[in-house]
């Protein structure tokens, strides 16, 4: 015990990140379980508005701040020093710092619960003037701001770590343009993540200026604007977007190349990207305002649409590496196969509401849920659940049974797209986002059956994925250093590593090391 | 070629069109022009600071046929493995603002607590 | 679904022109990358006495494939440009005026000449619009940021503390249509429901100089 709450090892702080982050998606995910059971039948009386309300913020906020986006820095925080045979990060007690800042900032957020007035209830979006409001969500909704600054202050110590480690403690021999691209990927998130969070660490801070010193930052009654907190809102929240998909990039672009026995196609072409997609995601925020009247629209849905270029290559590029390849459908890389046919969907959909006068139609509803839950659940997630059974072994050195992990997968992929699909149409015939309950109008009874159905073969499929873990754990079976064939330096030193990663470093004359031999 | 400064560059180089670009499109609108300027002037700073690590860093990694004689491990230096002071630095920041909130007997104690393990934790780091 | 098909306003006619172009790129785009994968995977499957390819690139291929999405992209904005630009431009002498104010949580639509009418969660208000009319719209809020949203005029627009918008809408059906505030504005958030009412232009001005007593 005393071990894991001192360590400063970039391997026990990555799997410190791993299990709270797993931890918190469990909640999650039984969170989005009761918004399904909700919402599975209109007029539904199972949760009140309050209770519902609270139920919904609590599953966005722990979804994007507690799950996705620190499950790819915490990764990052166990794969970048071994891709780049560094012993360990730069500032290891930085490190340390970090994790705990964002496990004790997660666990405030929830301590909400236990409030007078209940848990935060403003969505994970919490605009103000909504969330400056005391009646209803008193504590609560304080503990969700500071939770998150404390999350928003470990996101940005550990991006610096990264930023410091990747370009100063390479191994000899590895160059930058050797670097494997899910380290490039992180590069591009930390630099993303140095100019978004700071905005976002004031915003909140301007709340708790307004809530509790008597501020009026968004007050229009004495000069405030709402507005300006959106627009620091969103200077955030859409890079924050990338910060969860950017490392999910990264994590697809290694399983697909490892497992269709290619090197990575257009490598250079990969990295580019990576910064064109962080670059431009900086200039596309209120894409989230078009509605607001108080934005350029046109402005905003041209940079947006110039993203799908670079997201665009990156398509070419996966499909370009499995071409002539020998690919093994392995479960890690029908995961990233998952993830390419949600995510595409998902952007394609995004291209979509980036078009204002469809926007116009789409905003705060249904259809926007369908669309970032492809993007961030059928993306981000099903790449999550492929970096789980791709570094298991090395991380745990134990390895998750394949048989089940296929039908984890199948069970994900249908439940998923049976949960998600169905909601593009509820958008259209009339279902806002965030609404407890929904009259018998249209398809909605029928749509939203489909959805909560969906979502009960997507609870199976986790579940399973956690009985495979406790197995694999308790079988034991030790594996080799490198048990998929993998090319990057990683798989050059025993599973799990020893303390400093390397006894004997491997000569690097390649983006391929492993394969050199 | 120094490809990290390469990029920062090209960063802060982006970074000072899109706010031009944003301040003649919507010149009216104050809040995103101030945004991006911020942000332009970070990737600057970053940039610059790019510059400064190049020159004075010696990096192993840049030279693709770098001999291995400089094996990573221990020669990188010592790394620590241990520390009791990052948790107690993130459990006094929480007390610290929870503090600042609700009891400022509490933001004071936790405050200078903070304050005491930032400067133990300071002095370790500077041993190992 | 159907407002998608037969939106009830003249703006709606114009913005489906603007889904259509899309979900139909979205589709062809889609179709294409789709085909490309599960051909990766039919014919690439891993088999004994195949070696794998060892290209690594193909800058000339590379840059093709991103030049398309460029021009594509650029179409598409165009679309957008064009479809967008009458509908966020508000008419300078609309026949009709009518304010509505969003307030926790219900709405409040005032014709002017006294005639206003308000309503509750479980008693929504009726906001009868003249069929045929361009009628301007102008939306404030007494307390947090609403949205106004009619899915059968495939359209929103935000009701924000201390600013007002403005929009125009000319109904093209008459009928009566489910509305509801679409941004997240606390506790009853769900039930913040109003009915837009089209009725012919006759009726709705019998409704405004009988004082609001004759409802059409
Ligand atoms: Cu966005
Ligand atoms: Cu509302």
């Amino acid at each position: 015990m005393i071990e894991w709450l001192t360590a400063t090892n970039h391997k026990k702080i990555g799997i410190l990140y791993i299990v709270s982050t797993l931890a918190f998606f469990v909640v999650a995910s039984l969170l989005a379980g009761l918004i399904r059971a909700q919402l599975a039948r209109p007029e539904n009386t199972l949760l009140d508005a309050h209770q519902y309300n609270q139920v919904f913020t609590l599953h966005g906020t722990a979804m994007i701040f507690l799950v996705i986006a620190p499950f790819g820095i915490g990764l990052a925080n166990y794969l970048v020093p071994l891709q780049i045979g560094a012993p360990d990060m730069a500032f290891p007690r930085l490190n340390a710092i970090g994790v705990w800042l964002f496990i004790l900032g997660g666990l405030t957020v929830f301590a909400g619960l236990a409030a007078y007035g209940g848990a935060a209830a403003a969505g994970w979006t919490a605009y103000a003037p909504l969330s400056e409001l005391t009646e209803g969500t008193g504590a609560g909704q304080d503990l969700w701001f500071v939770g998150l600054l404390l999350v928003s202050v470990s996101t940005i110590l550990t991006s610096i770590n990264l930023l410091v480690t990747i370009f100063l403690f390479r191994a000899p021999g590895m160059t930058m343009w050797r670097i494997p691209i899910f380290t490039w990927e992180i590069a591009a998130t930390a630099v993303l993540v140095l100019m978004a969070f700071p905005p976002l660490a004031a915003v909140f801070a301007m709340v708790l200026i307004d809530r509790h010193l008597g501020g009026h930052f968004f007050d229009p009654a004495y000069g405030g604007n709402p507005i300006l907190y959106q627009h620091l809102f969103w200077f955030f929240g859409h890079p924050e977007v990338y910060v969860m998909i950017l490392p999910y990039f990264g994590i697809v672009t290694e399983i697909v190349a490892t497992f269709s026995r290619k090197p990575v196609f257009g490598y250079v072409g990969m990295v580019l990207s990576a910064f064109a997609i962080a670059g431009l995601s900086l200039g596309v925020w209120a894409h989230h305002m078009f509605t607001t009247g108080a934005v350029s629209n046109p402005f905003f849905a041209a940079v947006s649409f110039l993203i799908a270029i670079p997201t665009g290559v990156k398509f070419v590029n996966w499909i370009g590496t499995m071409w002539k390849g020998s690919i093994e459908l392995s479960t890690a890389m029908l995961f990233c196969i998952g993830f390419m046919l949600n995510f595409l969907i998902g952007g394609i959909t995004g291209v979509m509401i980036a078009s204002p006068p469809i926007d116009y139609a789409a905003h705060d509803t249904y259809f926007i849920v369908q669309h970032f839950h492809y993007t961030i659940g059928g993306g981000s997630m099903f790449a999550l659940f492929g970096a789980l059974f791709f570094w298991f072994p090395k991380i745990f050195g134990v390895r998750l049974d394949e048989r089940m992990g296929k039908w984890t997968f199948a069970l994900l992929f249908a439940g998923f797209n049976a949960t998600f699909l169905p909601m593009a149409f509820m958008g259209l015939e009339g279902m806002a986002r965030r609404v407890y309950t929904y009259p018998p109008i249209g398809h909605l009874a029928l749509l939203n059956g489909i959805a909560s159905f969906g979502a009960l073969v997507m609870g199976v499929g986790t579940a399973l994925f956690f009985i495979n873990v406790v197995a694999a754990v308790r079988r034991r079976v030790p594996v080799p250093p490198n048990p998929w064939d993998g090319y990057s330096l990683e798989w050059l030193t025993a599973s799990p590593p020893p303390e400093f990663n390397f006894h004997e470093l491997p000569p690097i004359r390649s983006r391929i090391p492993a394969w050199d031999r | 070629m120094k490809t990290f400064v390469g990029l920062f560059a090209a960063s802060a180089l982006f970074g000072i069109a899109l706010a031009v670009a944003y301040w003649f499109v919507a010149h009216e609108e104050a809040t995103g022009a101030a945004l991006l300027g911020c942000m332009a002037a970070a990737l600057v700073f970053t940039a610059g600071y790019a510059v400064v690590a190049e020159r004075s860093a010696d990096l192993d990694g840049d030279d693709p046929n770098e001999p291995l004689e400089r094996v990573a491990g221990e020669e990188l230096g010592i790394f620590t493995t241990r520390s009791a002071w990052p948790i107690l630095v993130a459990s006094c920041s929480l007390l610290t603002l929870a503090g600042t909130l609700w009891s400022p007997a509490l933001a004071v104690a936790a405050g200078i607590a903070l304050i005491l393990c930032c400067w133990r934790l300071g002095a370790e780091s500077a041993r190992v | 679904m159907r407002w998608l098909f037969d939106p009830a306003s003249q703006q709606g006619v114009a913005m489906r022109a603007d889904w259509y172009v899309f979900v139909a790129a979205g589709i062809a785009v889609g179709l294409f990358v789709y085909a490309a994968i599960f051909w990766c995977l039919i014919a690439y499957r891993r088999r004994t006495g195949r070696e794998p390819a060892a290209f690594k690139n193909n800058p000339p291929l590379e840059i093709t494939y991103a030049a398309i999405p460029f021009l594509l992209v650029l179409a598409l904005f165009a679309v957008t440009f064009a479809i967008e630009m009458p509908i966020d431009e508000a008419a300078a002498s609309p026949q009709q005026r009518i304010s509505a104010t969003a307030f926790r949580w219900s709405w409040q639509f005032d014709y002017g000449g006294g005639v206003v009418s308000s309503g509750t969660t479980m008693q929504p208000p009726a906001l009868y619009l003249p069929l045929g009319r361009t009628t301007e719209i102008a939306l404030r809020s007494a307390d947090v940021t609403h949205s106004f949203w009619v899915p059968a005029f495939l359209f929103k627009r935000d009701a924000i503390p201390g600013m007002t918008n403005v929009f125009d809408v000319t109904p093209r059906h008459a009928g009566t249509y489910l509305s509801r505030c679409a941004q997240f504005c606390g506790l009853e958030h769900g039930l913040m429901t109003f009915y837009v009412k089209v009725v012919p232009a006759a009726a709705f001005d019998r409704y405004l100089s009988s004082g609001g007593t004759q409802k059409p």
